[in-house]
């Protein structure tokens, strides 16, 4: 009973501190953007590597998604004669919820465990405390430039998801179980709205803010060598892949409010 | 190496008390660094050494105590308004820390270029002038991946040296080289001293690099100051611990 205690107690207050510099790491970023010189040139290497290097497993992942979802979808509501609501089903899913959550966990493992490994590396050999003796704020030349890249990135990406998602459900349904294109391209028309849209790109930004915080986070606080990169680099997936997953639920009430779904009409 | 010791020391400690959980590192160490001169802090593994020269420029801050550059309380500073404090100072540490993806050349331009150095001329020029320094000229476009152990050293001192710093700072110069290697890069850092009239501090545990490059000398040991002064007192020193470092490192004495 004392050790469920003791490790509840301990589990609370490790999240406390996540939270806590999280948050810090926040402030000091938007501190760092308002006062300081940005590294443009880092922002663009970063852009290269997020949102061009992300290019494929996005792609694959929201054509994929889109595509097996439409399929379950098509096979339901066809027994129920209601085979045309699968594209404006597929499309707003999409659009709201898995565009946004499948793009950002695909960069969380992609991107966001390099983010953890490479500054953990740093960290470990003594390379964050020679840019520091240098004059240089480790959040500045190390966070910044990937927190602007991300947030340039991930949204687009998202819109990728989101695009390639619909094509593939729409290849799928109409040439592989014969419903008419126009009319699945006119049923997604007519139930996707701005709002839906907006509401995945508003998620992607929120994402990929989480995301090079909490992987910059952990990366900066990485000890213990080689053993401590791998601990760190995991860490860092979980807690950002959950953070992601809980913020979604959060978001999904809260923008659902200002921005909902518009009602179907088949 | 000898040199009249100034009036104002260059650091100087008063009662620097650190711990990491539960282990006392630091355990009230006082002590002051003269300027211009160089200073070995010598002692075993574990003794602090790394530790103590990591709040000298800040990268550390203790958990009492006070630590002052030329007259600054540096512990009561952010780590922004540390920035100018810090570029008083070079540091080579223990593996170099060069940065992996840059090319040697990119590396030892970086202090520049965060200085706000933007003519590439003057920083080309400057970059062949330092690695003509450490003898190693030419070797701009090689990358960190594939230099050898001391010419890693080699590359950090110039990068180091670069900007042209009132202190230098090394972290176990020496660690993982031959004693042929570890006797150039020893001279190199007191020829570098010399040159630039540099405030030197070197930690180590190698009773050779002590005696090639040192002009005073301080002994850790678990974390308190167990001697401070210049190297033939330390030689010749009674004290029981020391001598039986000494007997140890086979240094005789």
């Amino acid at each position: 009973m004392t050790q469920i205690i003791q490790k509840s107690g301990s589990w609370a207050l490790n999240l406390v501190a996540l939270f806590g510099q999280v948050g810090n790491l926040f402030f000091e970023v938007l501190l760092t953007i308002v006062t300081s010189k940005v590294r443009w040139g880092l922002v663009g290497q970063q852009i290269v590597k997020i949102g061009i290097g992300s290019q494929l497993v996005v792609i694959v992942t929201g054509a994929f998604t889109g595509a097996v979802f439409a399929a379950q979808a098509y096979f339901k509501f066809s027994e129920l004669g209601l085979g045309s609501a699968t594209g404006p089903v597929v499309s707003v899913a999409l659009c709201r919820e898995l565009g946004p959550v499948l793009a950002a966990l695909m960069v969380t493992s992609r991107v966001g465990s390099a983010m953890t490994a490479e500054i953990g590396t740093m960290r470990i050999y003594e390379q964050v405390d020679a840019l520091r003796s240098m004059g240089v704020y480790p959040v500045d030349y190390l966070v910044v430039p990937r927190m602007i890249a991300m947030v340039i990135s991930l949204p687009i990406l998202v819109g990728e998801a989101i695009t390639f998602g619909i094509l593939a459900a729409d290849l799928l349904t109409v040439h592989g179980f014969g419903l008419p294109q126009a009319w699945f391209r006119h049923q997604v028309i007519l139930a996707t709205g701005a709002g839906d849209l907006l509401t995945g790109l508003i998620k992607g930004l929120v994402f990929s803010v989480l995301i090079v915080l909490i992987c910059c986070n952990q990366g900066l606080k990485t000890t213990q060598g080689a053993a401590g990169v791998g601990r760190s680099t995991t860490k860092a997936v979980v807690d950002a892949s959950l953070a992601i997953l809980i913020v979604n639920l959060i978001l999904t009430l809260i923008l659902n409010q200002f921005l909902p779904i518009v009602s179907l009409s088949l | 190496m000898s040199a009249a010791f100034s009036n104002q020391p260059f650091f100087s400690l008063n009662e620097v008390k650190t711990r990491y959980g539960i282990k006392k590192v630091l355990r009230g160490v006082t002590l002051q660094i003269p300027q211009s001169q160089t200073t070995v802090i010598l002692g075993c593994s574990g003794a602090g050494k790394s530790v103590l020269l990591k709040h000298l420029n800040g990268l550390l801050r203790p958990d009492s105590g006070s630590v002052r550059i030329c007259g600054e309380e540096i512990t009561t500073l952010s780590e922004r308004q540390l920035v100018p404090v810090r570029r008083k100072i070079g540091i080579l540490f223990q593996d170099g820390a060069l940065f992996d993806s840059l090319t040697v050349g990119e590396n030892i331009a970086f202090p520049l270029q965060e200085r706000g150095v933007r003519d590439r001329a003057q920083i080309t020029s400057a970059v062949a002038e330092v690695l003509e320094e450490v003898e190693l000229p030419g070797e701009q476009a090689k990358m960190p991946s594939t230099l050898s152990g001391g010419m890693r050293k080699r590359v950090a001192l110039a990068r180091a040296l670069v900007s042209r710093p009132e202190c230098l700072l090394c972290d176990e110069p020496t660690a993982g080289l031959d004693p042929v290697l570890s006797q150039t890069i020893s001279l190199l850092i007191r020829r570098m001293t010399e040159e630039h009239r540099l405030t030197s501090v070197v930690v180590s545990h190698d009773l050779e690099v002590m005696r090639l490059i040192a002009d005073h000398v301080i002994f850790l040991l678990e974390g308190k100051v167990r001697y401070a002064g210049d190297l033939a007192g330390l030689e010749q020193c009674e004290d029981d611990v020391i001598r039986a470092f000494f007997s140890a490192k086979g240094g005789g004495g």
